[in-house]
């Protein structure tokens, strides 16, 4: 789109006198139509990917199976969310053996990479919970190291408020979305 | 309904869809100033067969709570701009002043006249012409309501601008996150990107011709993306290990402040616009984060926690000590600059309810402007006149709007969507 050098003579003028005040003429050809991006990093698959016409998804999380460890079926590996209360980013005691498990999983499978995202209740500046949701995923990152997991098989993300899993207003609904998930990638 | 894209090869697709039926955002005024003016608007004369303008200019005015239009069904006469009115009957009708206007086509587009007339003065206040090229009658429109508007107020007007916004869709797979911009009236939406992924943070550039913000497309990590609008070309400023957070520009264009936390906890900033050029701003343990600049490009204001709570500082635009600019409550965020520099608008919480504040930074006076309970994401309109902010307060999402007196309240819905991460462009060009 051509954007044309606008004309800009200006007549200042008050009360009575009939000429007109000139504005900058607008000068768009084509105004008002912002494009849609174009990028081929958008074409990548990936978690919970682009929607396509028919509004499916291009490919969501693949993160079913359960791994094992030692052997035996660890059911801790089945747990998935560390709940935190609010404002706080200390992993509860009751989390401690699921975390734990994971660690471990990680520091026996070299080659697996675990995503730890964190997450807020909806209360507050937006971009100040992204921050305290990357302090959850830190902390259970720690923990997971501490478990044995090497640094470079944990990432962290933090989504602040932006993805809750419960979405009334009440204490309830809070609770449940100030979290923070393994996801195995 | 939305339609959703094509995704055909490459993501040139992605936002094809919503030319077709893009939902709108709705806007309706709460409460309007007690004093607010009453004034006629005369249906214009229209010689290009594109509608009458008159009812974007009477909609704009009423819209900001501070006019008053007679309805079409209640005005005395309907003169064009060339005949002579009769104050009498204006007068009888309550309105001080009258407006007038007649489009015509011109070679390359359309040409708007508007006048005000001075019932009292008995003479024209002031006269306009507006030019453009094809299909800008809506702006010729808002470009004259900004000129009535400063003419009766002497505040520059805010209508020839555009909102940008997140709105948000369930479907059995969650939410679908949608980045839109709109003309101030909410018409004229489009989407720019869709995603699975959350998108936020959207910051209009000082020319109101590219937007800056964050997505987590990039294998559900945090990156800062920059959009040219007229192009749909965008690239990728900023991917780096954890938060690549609250893009925002400086006055001038040339650099971006952004929160990082690659080096351990959230830091601030300055990026090079173009990319590159990475320089960091504060240095503490605790969480620092987004950067507002002041108008003259001075100063940045930012949310750090360094005193145990959130508070919001201000340091040099090149880094160094910082000055602690909230002193009361124990929580305040999300700093945005009025466009003369002297108001911080934010989030403060009391009561467990968050809620948008207006502080005076010459004297530290505060107040409380929105009426919460999940208030936040203030961002001034570029004549400073209103705040428009996201809350929580209705369900899904949507938007508030209040003047900076506290005397007009506007709210802002998408029907059956949720809208949230607000942001209101400079004046375009």
């Amino acid at each position: 789109m051509k954007l044309v050098p606008a004309l800009t003579a200006v007549v200042v003028l008050v009360s009575g006198c009939s000429m007109f005040r000139d504005d900058p003429a607008l000068d768009l050809e084509q105004d008002l139509v912002p494009v849609p991006s174009e990028t081929a990093s958008l074409n990548a698959p990936m978690d919970g990917g682009f929607i396509t016409t028919d509004g499916t998804v291009v490919s969501g999380y693949q993160d079913s199976q359960v791994f094992q460890s030692g052997g035996v079926d660890d059911s801790n590996l089945r747990e998935r969310v560390i709940y935190f209360d609010s404002d706080a980013d200390t992993v509860r005691t009751e989390f401690m053996s699921v975390v734990a498990s994971h660690g471990r999983q990680l520091a026996s499978n070299p080659s697996l990479r675990l995503r730890v995202e964190g997450h807020t209740d909806e209360r507050g500046s937006s971009s100040y919970n992204i921050a305290l949701g990357e302090r959850r995923a830190l902390a259970v990152r720690r923990l997971l190291m501490v478990e044995g997991a090497q640094a470079n098989q944990v990432i962290v993300t933090s989504l602040g408020e932006e993805m809750p899993v419960a979405t009334g207003h009440s204490e309830g609904a809070w609770a449940q979305n100030r979290r923070a998930e393994l996801v195995y990638e | 309904m939305t339609r959703w894209i094509k995704r055909m090869g490459t993501a040139v697709a992605l936002l094809a869809l919503s030319w077709s039926t893009q939902a709108e955002l709705t806007i309706q005024v709460t409460k309007a100033a007690p004093n607010s003016m009453p004034i006629a608007i005369v249906p214009f004369v229209d010689q290009t067969g594109a509608g009458d303008l008159s009812d974007i200019v009477r909609a704009n005015l009423e819209r900001s709570g501070k006019f008053k239009p007679l309805s079409s069904g209640s005005l005395p006469s309907q003169p064009t701009m060339d005949q002579t009115l009769n104050p009498a009957q204006w007068e009888a009708s309550g309105v001080r002043f009258v407006v007038r206007g007649q489009a015509s086509p011109t070679g390359r587009g359309t040409e708007l006249k508007v006048s005000i007339y001075d019932v009292r003065r008995q003479s024209d206040l002031g006269n306009w012409r507006f030019e453009g090229g094809a299909n800008t009658q809506r702006r010729l429109a808002h470009r004259a309501s900004d000129a009535i508007y400063e003419a009766l107020l002497g505040e520059p007007g805010a209508f020839d601008t555009r909102l940008v916004y997140v709105s948000t869709q369930r479907d059995g797979q969650g939410l679908i996150y949608q980045l839109n911009v709109a003309d101030s009236d909410g018409r004229n939406p489009f989407a720019i990107l869709q995603h699975r992924r959350p998108i936020i943070s959207p910051a209009w550039s000082p020319d109101a011709e590219r937007l800056a913000y964050v997505t987590y497309e990039d294998n559900n990590r945090m990156a800062i993306y920059v959009q040219e609008l007229r192009t749909g070309q965008r690239s990728r400023l900023a991917a780096y290990a954890g938060i690549n957070g609250t893009p925002t520009w400086s006055p001038d264009g040339s650099h971006l402040a952004v929160t990082l936390s690659k080096d351990g906890n959230p830091e601030i900033y300055l990026l090079n616009a173009g990319g590159g050029g990475e320089r960091r701003l504060t240095n503490d343990s605790s969480i620092d984060t987004e950067p507002a600049f002041s108008p003259d490009g001075r100063w940045i204001y930012f949310t750090s926690d360094r005193s145990g709570q959130p508070q919001i500082y201000r340091m040099s635009a090149s880094g160094g000590g910082a000055e602690r600019i909230t002193r009361s409550g124990n929580y305040s965020a999300d700093p945005s600059i009025s466009p003369n520099g002297k108001v911080l608008g934010y989030v403060t919480q009391s009561g467990g309810s968050y809620r948008v504040a207006a502080l005076d930074i010459g004297t530290g006076r505060s107040r409380v402007l929105s009426p919460g309970p999940l208030d936040e994401s203030p961002s001034f309109a570029p004549n400073g006149s209103m705040i428009i902010y996201a809350s929580e307060s209705y369900g899904s999402g949507e938007l508030g709007a209040v003047s900076l007196d506290g005397q007009v309240n506007q709210r802002i819905t998408l029907p059956s969507e949720g809208v949230r991460e607000p942001a209101w462009s400079p004046k375009r060009r």
